[in-house]
């Protein structure tokens, strides 16, 4: 049990925070199951317009791997079959109705403790709750192809206006317990990481190797802990799942059916309410967020999120839905808030605003972009927010110019996108660095 | 809601409008971009963005220097009314050695220099963007102003436009624009005209701006720097008693009543430039700061060889190095240059000193020319990926001994 203290970083202080009150939102008529969730697989579509599928009814199935099937969460009607440009499949639409479920068998911590990992990964498989499970590199759904030297179980959050980890598990100690026994079969070595907040909450879980992170965001995302208590080195392979996402999977090992509700904080400066919602899973937005005009509705937070507006859905791994201006006013010259003003209304992490004297507030910021996209200048700026040990310029420029064997000693394997997204923020040049890591991601997993 | 909003708005969105698809469009987006900010929104997963982008950080480093800039134009006015000749020109009436008349005449002398710079570098820029198709970069708003800066008074205009497009085409543009620049724009101008006419950017006569006081007997004047006082003097000699001799002591020489350059005389007003950059963090601290412990290393060093029958800069107290000539204005504003520079921390730490310490062997070993600032930057430009590739193959090394 250690405590790590990170010092690169920052927490952006945006405002919107949701409340800890709980409610119940109106069920959703929609649910959607998106590809778009599950990078680095293409789809099989196994239903049409018009079947009536249950919870636990495989929809789509990895062309990669036949028995990973990717399942309804409610039950209903196929209502759409929605394709974007090229035929590209971008969500099996189901109208909501009745509670059915297919009923997979209840497993207790006898029987998931005198399973094989096999058994245990097809139990999970077929309802669809494998997906749950990602590993590191890539980010992509494990596989037993590639077994963990680790698995990290991640109980806090450290992005802008994230969940309380412990407010979504609240009361679900045994589902907990049920899906460590389960993980334990694949590998014993389990990091179990918290903040100081709900550290002592989380102490009796046990089986588990229990640590504390603080620190700024990116004290909370995963690469961060991997860095600290066991680095990725080429070859390996580290399995990740947030403390929610493994309650889910402990509720379908006690119950033997599909979870369909799941706990989501709704944040941000123009969310119609700042509060948890229970939903549905893979919900239409709309549940929650009447009126998206003039507003961006993203499933998930502001570094690291899809923009899916109130039609849109909420995503497979997210519990936070974020709702901010949309685009912005224009600033003229002689502004406060143009280029050339003092900036006492502009907000910065860096020093050149004179707002960096205001102190402490929150700030409502909307989704422009504040410059043109230029060559990356300031070439410090990146370093400062990546608590790894790695040049995150020099990275990026290997990913630019596509030379893998350079990407591979500079580290590429133990970052990911969502690592530099405070230097996409901070960028002076408005670079997508978070793009640049992805698209340099993506090209080794092709590779091979 | 400022006035200027009610004035521009409605030409502004009828010139875009109207531009939109013709090669006019990047010069009416360029003017559109200064007077005004976009309304694009973020893309990806990404969905906010710092207020802070590169027009404001060039314009930070343009603030920065106009401490130096407006010294610049006063020093170089009191020199002119204190040289012992009639004025001539518009501003002949004005000849009392006065504040405002000081700054007047500066300007006078300043002005067209920087004019000629930015319609220059201007020019070039517009030709390249148009070209490529992409906006106008910023960068050009710092070199455009570093320029004139570097140059001494009585340098003909012409030369500083030749200059000027030679830096910004062969230093910048060749390579891919801002961002790609392996050497310094402006200093490699001022390395162009050094080359070509020698004369005219170095020597006695060219820091007061004599040619353009019509009927003015230049041997009138010695208008030695204290850099040339100090390489000239007798071997033997004490190096601070020969400044004392030609009337430059440490207090005028920190505050800047020296011929020199434009804008490298005074150090107070470059430390108030490096104040700004340093708080804001535009400018690397850490190539600051190394580069003058390199520089006041070397001094020390050649301090020790200093002795009865060694030229007399030997024995310039090394403090004194870093006041003198051009290093101070480099080492602030030249070398902080984060394209040119070294990327990585632990890089900038040798960078900067290497710097320092090749500025001042240069400067003090070399017969023919008493500054080093400029070929020292320069050559550390050429040297700063090799720095950062060792930097960064200790990080590679590093992952491989964990795998």
């Amino acid at each position: 049990m250690a405590v790590f203290t990170i010092k690169k970083g920052f927490d952006l202080p945006l405002e919107g925070e949701a409340s800890t009150d709980v409610e119940n939102a109106a069920a959703a008529k929609v649910i959607s199951v998106q590809p778009d969730d599950f990078p680095y697989h293409k789809f099989q579509v196994l239903v049409k317009v018009g079947d009536e599928v249950k919870a636990g009814t495989p929809v789509i199935a990895s062309k990669l791997d036949s028995a990973l099937v990717f399942c309804a969460t409610a039950s209903g009607k196929v209502s759409e079959i929605r394709r974007g440009e090229r035929r590209k499949l971008l969500g099996i639409d189901i109208a909501v109705e009745g509670q059915e479920a297919i009923d997979f068998g209840a497993w207790d911590i006898t029987k998931i403790s005198s399973s094989s990992k096999e058994d245990l990964c097809a139990h999970l498989k077929q309802a669809g709750m494998w997906p749950l499970l990602r590993q590191r590199p890539y980010s992509k759904i494990a596989s037993m192809d590639e077994l963990p030297k680790a698995i990290y179980v991640n109980a806090m959050a450290t992005a802008p206006l994230a969940p309380r980890q412990e407010i979504l598990c609240a009361g679900k100690d045994k589902e907990i317990a049920a899906a460590i026994a389960m993980l334990k079969k694949f590998q014993e070595r389990i990091f179990f990481i918290s903040d100081s907040q709900n550290a002592s909450g989380h102490s009796s879980i046990e089986g588990v190797e229990h640590h504390t992170f603080e620190g700024p965001h990116p004290a909370g995302l995963v690469s961060t802990h991997i860095a600290k208590l066991s680095p990725i080195n080429k070859g390996e392979t580290v399995w990740y799942i947030t403390a929610s996402q493994l309650a889910l999977i402990g509720e379908y090992l006690i119950t033997g059916k599909v979870p369909t509700q799941t706990t989501v904080a709704l944040t941000g400066p123009e969310a119609p309410a700042k509060k948890y919602y229970k939903v549905l899973r893979n919900a239409q937005l709309s549940t929650i967020v009447a009126d998206d005009a003039g507003k961006r509705v993203i499933s998930g937070n502001v570094l690291n999120g899809t923009t899916a507006g109130k039609d849109g859905f909420l995503s497979f791994y997210d519990n936070q839905v974020t709702v901010i201006q949309e685009s912005g006013d224009r600033y003229y010259v002689g502004d406060d808030q143009h280029w050339s003003g003092p900036g006492f209304k502009s907000f910065s992490v860096h020093n050149t605003f004179f707002s960096k004297l205001l102190g402490k507030k929150k700030w409502n910021l909307p989704s422009l972009r504040n410059g043109g996209i230029r060559p990356i200048v300031q070439s410090n700026v990146y370093d400062e927010f990546v608590p790894l040990d790695i040049f995150v310029t020099f990275l990026a420029k290997a990913c630019i110019a596509e030379d893998i064997d350079r990407m591979e000693q500079l580290g590429i394997y133990e970052i990911d996108s969502e690592d530099v997204a405070l230097c996409t923020f901070a960028c002076p040049s408005k670079v997508d660095i978070s793009a640049v890591i992805a698209d340099g991601l993506a090209l080794i997993e092709k590779e091979g | 809601m400022s006035i200027f909003k009610s004035i521009l708005k409605k030409p502004l969105d009828t010139a875009m409008e109207k531009t939109k698809g013709t090669w006019m469009h990047t010069q009416v987006d360029m003017v559109e971009t200064i007077l005004r900010s976009g309304t694009q929104a973020t893309k990806g997963k990404v969905h906010l963005r710092d207020s802070l982008d590169l027009k404001r950080t060039m314009i930070t480093v343009v603030m920065a220097l106009i401490p130096a800039t407006l010294y610049a134009m006063y020093n170089t006015g009191m020199h002119t009314l204190q040289a012992s000749a009639e004025l001539t020109g518009p501003l002949a009436s004005l000849s009392e050695p006065t504040l405002i008349n000081a700054l007047l005449h500066g300007a006078w002398i300043f002005l067209p220099l920087y004019i000629v710079t930015m319609m220059a570098g201007g020019i070039v820029e517009v030709i390249f963007a148009t070209i490529r198709g992409h906006e106008i970069q910023e960068g050009f708003l710092v070199s455009g102003l570093l320029i004139p800066l570097i140059m001494p008074a009585g340098i003909p205009l012409w030369m500083v436009a030749m200059g000027t497009v030679f830096g910004l085409v062969f230093a910048k543009e060749v390579f891919g624009g801002v961002g790609y620049n392996f050497l310094n724009p402006a200093l490699t101008a001022r390395a162009f005209i050094f080359f070509s006419y020698p004369t005219k950017i170095s020597g006695d006569t060219v820091w007061i701006a004599a040619d353009k006081l019509k009927d003015f007997d230049v041997s009138g004047i010695t208008g030695a720097t204290p850099l040339g006082v100090a390489a000239v003097a007798e071997r033997g000699a004490d190096a601070v008693e020969a400044l004392k001799a030609a009337g430059y002591t440490f207090n005028n020489m920190l505050v800047g009543s020296i011929p020199g350059s434009l804008g490298e005389t005074s150090f107070i007003a470059i430390a108030l430039g490096a104040l700004l950059l340093l708080i804001t963090k535009v400018g690397s601290w850490r190539v600051m700061l190394s580069t003058f412990i390199g520089g006041y290393v070397m001094g020390l060093i050649f301090n020790a060889f200093a002795g009865p029958e060694t030229i007399a800069f030997l024995n310039l107290p090394a403090h004194y190095h870093l006041i003198m000539g051009g290093f101070a204005f480099g080492a602030v504003f030249m070398t902080t240059d984060p394209v040119s520079a070294a990327a990585t921390h632990k890089g900038q730490w040798v960078y900067g000193f290497l710097i320092g310490v090749l500025a001042i062997i240069i400067r003090v070993a070399n017969p023919a020319y008493p500054e080093g600032v400029m070929l020292a930057i320069l050559f550390m430009n050429v040297f700063a990926p090799l720095i950062d590739h060792y930097v960064v193959q200790a990080n590679i090394k590093r992952r491989l001994a964990r795998a």
